[in-house]
């Protein structure tokens, strides 16, 4: 916290090394979390960009007590990627997004159809129950900080989001390898 | 998290790890950087004009 405060207070100061840093440091994160979400690398890509210019833009306004750097970033990354999805989503195809992600790497022809059908479930999910999916299970944040990224409650985080989630992926799942019996 | 074992666990465990590997683009880092470095240029210029209007409208 303290050394995240100082780096800050540094790239508020001109520090250009230090907001390289900070970019490099958190770039990664911010992107994988924008993809997972929208499936799309583009714009992945210009949403991390908008990220970094929004975080810069009200730098001076962040208070590690509240939140850690990271758990901010991704406050602002949920945002613009909800935003994103509330305008695109009636105009995707899912099945032209899970025929481009994720696929790629899986060599069984099974455990390819098994990645399509979690892809598809995982898309099938309401805004909300997906970025919490993705901040728990994949970039493993415990749900307090999901809750404060969510901006809800831990109990909505922990009783209404996550088992939910759950139940609708083992469905999905359970589909899926009944259909390969 | 999960409240009853998963059917083919190992399987969806690669699914997630597949998802947390984030093929980030080569020059992300270097165009975050330069729309940053852009966006104080701009506020300089901003804040410059600013300065040079407010002292023209002051009284000599």
């Amino acid at each position: 916290m303290a050394s995240e405060d100082h780096v800050i207070a540094l790239v508020l100061a001109g520090d250009t090394d230090k907001l390289r840093k900070l970019v490099e440091q958190f770039h990664r994160p911010v992107f994988r979390f924008a993809h997972n979400l929208i499936s799309d690398e583009h714009d992945a890509e210009d949403i991390t960009q908008e990220v970094f210019l929004a975080a810069f833009n009200h730098l001076a306004s962040y208070r590690s007590v509240r939140a850690s750097f990271q758990t901010w970033l991704f406050t602002i990354a949920r945002n613009r990627c909800v935003n994103y999805l509330k305008r695109k989503r009636p105009l995707i195809d899912r099945d032209v997004i899970t025929s481009t992600q994720h696929t790629a790497n899986s060599d069984e022809p099974g455990r390819s159809e098994f990645w399509i059908c979690l892809d598809k479930a995982l898309d099938a999910l309401p805004i909300e129950q997906k970025t919490a999916f993705v901040l728990a299970e994949i970039e493993g944040l415990p749900y307090a900080d999901i809750a404060r990224i969510e901006q809800t409650t831990l109990g909505t985080v922990k009783s209404q989001n996550s088992p939910r989630m759950k139940q609708h992926l083992r469905d999905a799942m359970e589909r899926s390898l009944g259909e390969k019996k | 998290m999960i409240d009853e074992p998963m059917p083919d666990k190992p399987m969806y465990d690669e699914w997630l790890a597949s998802r947390r590997i984030a093929e980030v683009p080569d020059d992300l880092t270097d165009r975050v950087i330069a729309a940053v470095e852009k966006r104080v240029v701009q506020q300089i210029i901003m804040f410059a004009l600013r300065m040079v209007l407010t002292n023209r409208n002051l009284p000599a």
